[in-house]
């Protein structure tokens, strides 16, 4: 739900209102007051702290007292060209300030589009408003918009619902210092009127108790403050008013003088509908709602079923204004007054940082490139080469031949290399750093080296087929090995065969299948039979022996030999390579 | 908008893109420090993967096999090698599907003396076949057969160390070669 709070600062007092809801439909949520004492920042500050006021949408009402209203007619209705003439057509109207020192805003009252529009100037010092934003800005409640107590009074009475669509109505609201008195033809205004005619000039005396003395400056008629008996409790303790006789005179001798300046704007009335009512707001004075206005009602203004009283109707129209209601909308914070939040205060240093930002990243951008230059390639075209294309330079000179120069440690390098070699050095492969080109180089030299060892068969996928050459071989060194330590002195092979089995692994893998036809000689056949069973004993402890297919052994009659015919010996020849390792 | 929020927008964007491509550019030099911290062990590897790889394209133009890409000239010239001089020999190549193991054969190429005659020492047979392994890592004797050469030895008798071989090398390759 929406929140917005109108603060009205007087000369002698600040009202707050604050409205929760639409501007069309809103509730109030806070009314508070106190007469101004001390300095008018304190006292707001003083406010916002007992009803614990947040600063957000905040709207500002001053007192017209020294504001100045004007009619005008213009040729057009268009706001922006309002907006760029307004200051200098109201210029002569103004003479008694400079137009430089003052705030103009414009309420248009009637327009006819494309063609007129009626205005009522509004013109207040720049001083003056600058002073009443300095007060809330100092009470941490800077007001996002300003606008004199007029435009405030018209809307908060006309959200009340008291005026009439067929009737003319004045609304007079009476501030501490001025007084304004707005025509209304219907629900329309027509003119407005400050007078120097407030309920402010003190109508009650500030008597302190202890010494019963008037305070310093305090003379008879002078300005006093009206509601001491609204200050806090504290102050009321060692404070107390009285009633002065000439207050009470000039509140007699103030309605006087409404009532002849009420009945002056009544017979110059030049409204549709006859004036029947006047609506009071602001200050009360003694008498005002009982003065006779020949036949005119007169009565006090409230709003949103009494909640809003009628001193307050000035807040509470700030405060619809802040909601976007209301048939105005008047903006005196303008030119240097501007309303400026956080963001704006901020943006221009802002601005600068990220100006500067950027400029710091630019500077560190273009050093991280030329440090990347200096150390990787360097600028080639200019034949300045880097750190790193010095390094990828004297490696390929060694590595690669050139015409006209010692070789290089590649002879015939392969096309790859040497295609990749001649973007490198010109500096077009433009993905990878030199220290990355130096590791492509050697990742093409160890795939071409696997590539070669897989083409000579050093290195190879394939499982080879066992060879049956060095089956044969490692049986005939065995006995071999045999002879020479004397185990078997003689022996002879009369035939070997050798051949390469393949078998599934679950038959034990691959063999060697040696068949060899042996004579064993002893001295007795006897011992050559013992021979020929140390042979067998040999070659079943040998760690490639596999098996041994049993042959009968044969002796030869009347010779001490025994011989056996193909004998099938199976062996694994790799085992006998994994046993040397 | 007015000037300075239009200032504070652009900016602020164009640091933004500026910043990202800064971080790039940044990270890129710590990678070329880093690297050139790294450079002169890369270029002594680079150098001694340039000898190793000249090393291996002297060995691969040295295979007959692979050079030539013909096996039974491969054969051819380690039989006629004048320190091995077993001369001549048959050569008749066969392929055979290896069981088993799809997409991959063996080329077999049985080994004959020329003359069925022919007779050679134990030596002489030994390196023949030891030389066909040993030249190239591709090969194998998968079959030999070496028999005593005339008239069948009986049992007990010794010949003079001359002997009729054959032999099959195989060389195991897949079908795409």
């Amino acid at each position: 739900m929406a929140r917005s709070c109108g603060i009205h600062i007087d000369r002698d007092h600040v009202r707050i209102v604050s409205l929760d809801g639409s501007a069309k439909k809103h509730k109030l949520a806070l009314f508070d007051s106190a007469p101004i004492q001390g300095s008018v920042a304190d006292t707001i500050k003083a406010l916002a702290k007992r009803n614990k006021l947040k600063a957000e949408d905040i709207g500002l009402a001053v007192g017209s007292s020294s504001a100045a209203f004007r009619r005008m007619s213009l040729p057009f209705d268009d706001r922006n060209k309002i907006e760029e003439v307004i200051k200098f057509e109201v210029e002569s109207e103004l003479p008694q300030w400079d137009i430089d020192d003052i705030i103009v805003d414009f309420l248009v009252t009637d327009s006819r589009p494309g063609v007129s529009s009626e205005l009522v100037v509004c013109a207040v010092p720049k001083e003056h408003l600058g002073e009443h934003i300095e007060c809330l800005s100092k009470a941490g409640l800077e007001p996002t918009e300003a606008e004199l107590d007029a435009s405030a009074a018209f809307d908060g009475v006309a959200a009340s619902g008291e005026l009439s669509e067929e009737s003319g109505t004045i609304i007079v609201n009476v501030g501490d210092a001025s007084t304004v008195i707005a025509v209304c033809d219907g629900t329309k205004l027509e003119s407005l009127r400050a007078l120097r005619l407030g309920a402010g000039p003190v109508n009650r005396v500030v008597v302190d108790e202890a010494t019963d003395e008037t305070p310093d400056g305090a003379e008879d008629g002078e300005p006093q403050d009206e509601a001491q008996d609204e200050a806090p409790a504290d102050d009321a303790e060692t404070e107390t008013t009285v009633p002065s006789v000439a207050d009470a005179q000039r509140a007699a001798r103030s309605v006087q003088r409404l009532r002849r300046e009420l009945m002056r704007t009544i017979t110059a009335a030049q409204t549709e509908f006859p004036i029947d009512t006047v609506l009071l707001c602001g200050s009360r004075i003694e008498g005002l709602d009982s003065m006779e206005l020949e036949g005119v009602d007169v009565r006090w203004a409230t709003a949103l079923e009494g909640d809003v009283p009628s001193e307050a109707m000035v807040a509470y129209g700030a405060a619809i204004h802040q909601l976007g209601g209301g048939a105005f909308h008047p903006s005196m914070r303008r030119e240097e007054l501007r309303y400026t939040g956080t963001l704006e205060r901020l943006e221009l240093p802002l601005a600068v940082c990220a100006m500067l930002l950027f400029a710091f990243l630019a500077v560190k951008f273009i050093i991280v490139k030329k440090h990347l230059g200096w150390r990787d390639e360097g600028n080639l075209a200019n034949n300045e080469a880097g750190d790193a294309q010095l390094w990828l330079q004297a490696t390929l000179v060694y590595l690669l031949p050139k015409e006209g120069r010692s070789r290089g440690r590649l002879e015939t390098p392969s096309e790859e290399l040497t295609a990749y070699a001649q973007k490198a050095l010109a500096g077009e492969d433009l993905e990878r750093t030199k220290y990355e080109e130096l590791l492509h180089i050697r990742k093409l030299l160890t795939d071409e080296i696997l590539s070669v060892r897989k083409e000579i068969g050093q290195v190879t996928d394939i499982t080879l087929p066992l060879s049956a050459f060095k089956g044969g071989v490692l049986v005939m060194d065995a006995i071999d090995k045999m002879k020479a330590d004397g185990t078997v002195p003689r022996f002879a092979c009369r035939a070997l065969e050798g051949r390469s089995v393949s078998r599934d692994e679950s038959k034990g893998g691959d063999v060697v299948e040696v068949k060899v036809t042996l004579d064993f000689w002893g001295e007795t056949a006897t011992e050559a039979t013992r021979h020929y069973n140390e042979f067998k004993a040999n070659i079943e402890s040998q760690p490639w022996y596999e098996e041994i297919k049993p042959k009968p052994l044969k002796m030869v009659e009347g010779e001490p030999v025994a011989s056996v015919e193909g004998l099938e010996i199976l062996v694994d020849p790799s085992k006998a390579a994994d046993a040397a390792q | 908008m007015n000037f300075p929020r239009i200032v504070i927008l652009v900016m602020l964007i164009a640091s933004a893109v500026l910043g990202w491509f800064l971080f790039k550019e940044t990270q890129r030099l710590e990678a070329v420090e880093k690297g050139l911290d790294e450079t002169p062990v890369l270029a002594n590897k680079i150098q001694k993967l340039g000898y190793q790889l000249q090393g291996l394209y002297d060995v691969r133009s040295k295979e007959g096999l692979v050079e030539l890409d013909k096996p039974e000239y491969y054969i051819q010239s380690v039989a006629t090698d004048p320190k091995i001089r077993i001369g001549q020999v048959n050569i008749t190549p066969r392929e055979k599907a290896v069981r088993g193991v799809k997409g991959v054969i063996d080329k077999n190429f049985q080994i004959r003396a020329t003359s069925k005659g022919d007779t050679f020492s134990r030596s002489q047979i030994g390196n023949f076949l030891y030389q066909l392994e040993a030249k190239s890592r591709r090969i194998r004797v998968t079959d030999f057969s070496m028999k005593a050469a005339g008239k069948k030895l009986s049992a007990g008798q010794v010949g003079n160390d001359q002997w009729e071989f054959d032999a099959t090398v195989t060389s195991r390759e897949t079908e795409e070669g």
